[in-house]
């Protein structure tokens, strides 16, 4: 028997069954900010639409985020117009930073779709508790927990297969829970040739494969006591970026942590769990596969964090509080070597990011105060302090030259404040929040070197001497919730102080051949963003569940100049039909043209565009192991289109036909 | 009781420490010795003549070179078997060629700095010697008018065979100038001072200092698009030592060309382009490779 399940795992992979948390809290806040979106992999994977997506593809339908794609893997999650240096990724609140200076490995992707039960989407300042130079939002990546239950061996085994790319996924795990002992255990692998855009024209450089091992284990000490552990170890390999004028050799994430948790400590404590976390990053760069290129580069890169956090809950009268202290120390460091056309000439060496250190601790104070059944005050703020600074004498000279008044190391304070009121009236929630936060320039910002930016073609320079950004944010929301149909509209505006944004300075000299210039990150006087949103759900005949989403955002500069990378009027529509064993769904989804582009930083005016998916599934049960199969089929009318969030415009995955299948053992 | 044992320890631990420390002072002050000054130098060559020998060292092995040669002398009193602390020490370079002979710009000679039998100058050969033609330095220790020792040698100049750091050129004004690269010798990314010495020849056997010039730097990758750093500054005359001073800027490793731009006194260019459109370089340029 266990030949059998080894033989089988081996051919089908499996994935792992997650036991189902209760996120009764989220579903409430599902019409507003706080989207949570939860699958659940293994059980009710009918209703899910495609269970095997990666988790870039799951990202893709939360109505908050948004993805900038550089080609078929790693997409850079987007939240509230902000991307990567403005909102804050954490993986069960642990601090995990890229190590790519190109964008080319968004921290998302060094996790597996399996090893999540959910994604946690914060908005705005009071997004994420764990967050720490956010001001957009945050996204907190909850981490799949077997849990201490009644014993239970869980195994499933899953694989997929994807007509465009030849893209299959194999994968396998077991979940165990016990009332002393649970653990998650994995493996998953997927691999992509290049993927086809509508019109059947080959994507170039957009095939990817990768290796995801992951374990997470609890073990109860006592009645109120335990201990939890999770390592996890990614690998892609190979992975093209078509939009890019590189591809990666390899992005190696191990990704481990230790926490100790102890429940109802008194009347007042209910919770407090403390983790002691680490990760370590490789990434390297590779331009061997690519025709014609003009100089061969090696440019590795890596990020380490070690970090901890304490956080206690508790409630005293209508009082509910969290009181977190936080810190890690970050190392963020990558090179670039580059070999001449004439090898008689020394290879050129520099650091693009210069051995750069950050430590950060800071205090989070949070309290939810229920004034009555109708009214909630909830009131956050957070103030950490942070060293920076770059550890790499070679690194300190060469900033030296652009900054010769800067130290090695310097200090910086950052603190925010936010507060957020709900009312609740029957079957409408209102909600209207403010705050105030800073967030201390990135990596990038502060001290990247010759960073190079394929959109408009500059290269960036990091200012170390840069002030804080900060924001005012306003946001206001509107729900209405019936059994039959809801409907909810939110908008959130944000007013930037020191905006930090890249500006050319025609004073330096390029280094990438054919570069249109240097650009350095400036602090600008102010700068705006705008978004809305309206959703709306309907549920008629029973089985069919149609959803609508009208997106809006605006961005602007202090000369009132379209913001990059804002997305334009976009729209979503949706019909499911879930009876039982059998679902089918279709769903539009659709942009305007960018009329607001920026062309300062090579924009383009990205057409209007709609693309059409069909999916069906069904499972099928065989006694007590139940395979499931979903088949479905995206971009139905094979249509060729790009977005705004395109790097480069290049096009997404025309037609694909898919066919997912688990079995739970 | 605890308490007390363990403040013992530490009372030993700091009289222990203070002895180590004293003990290494102690070794610190011992005297230099004449070896202890040549340390790090390679012997050229050493001349006797009478009583005494010229020791001549330099920085590097191998042969001198045509542009800038740093050159360290140690003489020798054979009767007394010490070296001499305030010698008066000058020389003369001199090129045998065949149908002429002519010199080359060199400095006189100084003592060097906290040492006390360690004299040094330069020479800046503009010419390489061969099998027929060669290079002789003729080497005098003087006290007031009388001569105490004279010696020559011939000294083998070689093209040199990597970067250039030395270029002669005829400026506007229909004069010949020598600009050698004296520093950077080891250049690193970031600010490097760079220094040169700037020649004339006045006639064969007189080559002086030119002053008040200066000299442009635009340092460049030919590799990189010509990539250029920032923040330059241009040599300029300092008088206290003779040479030209500026700052470097190299933002990464490899191979720079640094184009020059000779403007004299009066701030007209002698020799140099600037680039622009398809200039890529100009026409007087040193180069580090690193």
């Amino acid at each position: 028997m266990t030949k059998t399940i080894l033989f089988i795992g081996i051919c089908f992979g499996f994935s792992l069954t997650s036991f189902s948390q209760n996120t009764a809290d989220s579903i409430r806040n599902l019409q507003l900010k706080e989207v949570v979106v939860t699958w659940k992999s293994g059980l009710d994977s009918i209703n899910e639409f495609k269970p095997l997506s990666t988790v870039d593809e799951y990202m893709q339908k939360l109505n908050k985020v948004n993805l900038i794609k550089r080609g078929g893997y790693a997409w850079e999650p987007v939240i509230n117009n902000m991307a990567t240096e403005r909102i804050s990724v954490t993986i069960d609140g642990m601090k995990i930073f890229c190590a790519c200076t190109d964008r080319m490995d968004p921290v998302t992707s060094y996790v597996g779709i399996l090893n999540l039960d959910n994604i946690h989407v914060g908005s705005g300042l009071a997004g994420n508790l764990h967050s720490t130079n956010s001001i957009g939002g945050g996204l907190d990546l909850k981490l799949q927990k077997a849990g201490f239950h009644a014993k239970k061996l869980n195994i499933s085994l899953n694989s997929a297969y994807e007509t465009n790319g030849n893209y299959r996924i194999i994968g396998s795990g077991l979940a165990y829970s016990s009332l002393k002992f649970y653990t998650n255990t994995g493996i998953f692998y997927r691999k992509s040739d290049n993927y086809k855009a509508g019109g059947n024209s080959t994507v170039n450089f957009s095939q990817f494969e990768k290796l995801n091992l992951f374990t997470n284990f609890g073990y109860r000490l006592s009645a109120q006591k335990s201990i939890e552990g999770t390592v996890i170890y990614d690998v892609a390999s190979n992975v093209g970026y078509p939009a890019l004028t590189m591809d990666v050799k390899s992005a190696k994430g191990l990704i481990t942590s230790l926490s100790y948790r102890q429940e109802n400590i008194s009347e007042v404590f209910f919770n407090w769990e403390t983790k002691l976390y680490f990760n370590n990053i490789i990434h390297v760069m590779d331009d061997t596969k690519r025709p014609n290129i003009a100089m061969h580069m090696d440019m590795p890169g890596k990020s380490r964090t070690g970090g901890y956090y304490s956080t206690l809950n508790g409630r005293v009268g209508k009082h509910n509080f969290i009181i977190s202290h936080d810190s890690y120390y970050n190392q963020s460091s990558a090179e670039m070597t580059m070999y001449p056309s004439d090898p008689s000439n020394k290879p050129m060496f520099m650091y693009t990011w210069p051995d750069i250190r950050t430590f950060n601790a800071g205090l989070t104070l949070d309290d939810k105060y229920i004034i009555d059944l109708k009214n909630t005050l909830q009131l956050t703020t957070k103030a950490s302090f942070q060293r920076d600074g770059v550890e790499s004498t070679f690194g300190y000279n060469t900033l030296q030259m652009y900054y010769p008044n800067m130290t090695q190391y310097q200090n910086r304070g950052l603190w925010s404040v936010s507060g957020k009121y709900t009312h609740y009236l029957q079957d409408i929630q209102l909600k209207a929040g403010v705050g105030y936060g800073t967030r201390a320039p990135s990596p990038t910002e502060a001290y990247g070197f010759y960073l190079y930016n394929s959109f408009d073609n500059y290269e960036y320079i990091g200012d170390p001497q840069l002030k804080n950004e900060s924001s005012v944010e306003g946001n206001i929301a509107f729900a209405l919730t019936k059994p039959k149909y809801s409907i909810s509209l939110d908008g959130s505006y944000f007013y930037f102080s020191n905006y930090i944004i890249g500006k050319p300075n025609a004073n330096l000299s390029t280094m990438t051949i054919g570069a249109s210039g240097v650009k350095v990150y400036q602090n600008l006087n102010h700068a705006t963003i705008f978004n809305a949103n309206l959703n709306t759900k309907y549920i008629f005949l029973k089985y069919f569940h149609w959803l609508n989403h009208l997106g809006y955002s605006l961005g602007q500069d202090n000369n009132n100049n379209p913001l990059p990378l804002i997305a334009p009027f976009s729209y979503s529509t949706s019909l499911d039909y879930v009876n039982k064993k059998f679902s089918a769904g279709v769903d539009l989804q659709g942009a305007t043209k960018q009329v607001n582009y920026s062309a300062e930083y090579r924009e383009d005016l990205t057409p209007a565009y709609f693309i059409v998916n069909t999916s069906v599934g069904y499972d099928f049960t065989f006694g007590h192991v139940a395979p499931a199969v979903k088949i479905g089929i995206e971009n139905l009318l094979d249509r060729k289109y790009s977005t705004y969030a395109d790097w480069n415009n290049i096009p997404r995955k025309g037609r694909n036909v898919y066919i997912n299948l688990k079995i739970n053992l | 009781m605890n308490l007390i044992k363990k403040c013992n320890y530490i009372f030993f631990a700091i009289v222990g420490l203070t002895i180590l420390l004293t003990s290494c002072n102690k070794d610190d002050v011992k005297g230099i010795t004449p070896a202890d000054e040549v340390v790090g130098l390679q012997k050229a060559d050493s001349i006797v003549n009478g009583s005494y020998t010229f020791y001549i060292y330099k920085k590097n092995i191998g042969n001198f070179v045509v542009g800038y040669n740093e050159v360290y002398i140690q003489l020798k009193n054979n009767k007394t078997n010490k070296y001499v602390e305030d010698a008066t020490l000058s020389w003369k370079p001199l090129m045998h060629m065949a149908m002429m002979s002519h010199a080359c710009p060199y400095s006189s000679i100084s003592k060097v700095e906290n040492t006390k039998t360690l004299y040094k100058g330069y020479f800046i050969f503009i010419m390489a010697s061969n099998a027929s033609e060669y290079w002789e330095i003729a080497y005098n220790y003087t006290n007031g008018n009388d001569t105490i020792a004279k010696a020559t040698n011939r000294l083998t100049v070689d093209d040199v065979a990597g970067r250039i750091r030395y270029k002669s050129f005829k400026g506007v004004d229909n004069t010949s100038y020598f600009l050698a690269l004296v520093d950077p010798t080891t250049p690193k990314v970031g600010t490097n001072d760079i220094t040169a010495y700037l020649y004339k020849k006045v006639d064969m056997l007189t080559f002086n200092p030119v002053q008040n010039y200066t000299v442009e730097i635009d340092p460049r990758m030919p590799d990189m698009d010509n990539h250029t750093s920032p923040s330059n500054v241009n040599l300029t005359y300092d008088s206290t030592t003779g040479l030209y001073k500026g700052k470097l800027n190299l933002t990464m490793t490899g191979y720079w060309k640094i184009s020059l731009i000779v403007r004299d006194a009066s701030n007209t260019i002698q020799k140099g382009e600037s680039i622009t459109g398809t200039t890529t370089a100009s026409s007087i340029y040193f180069e580090l490779e690193f």
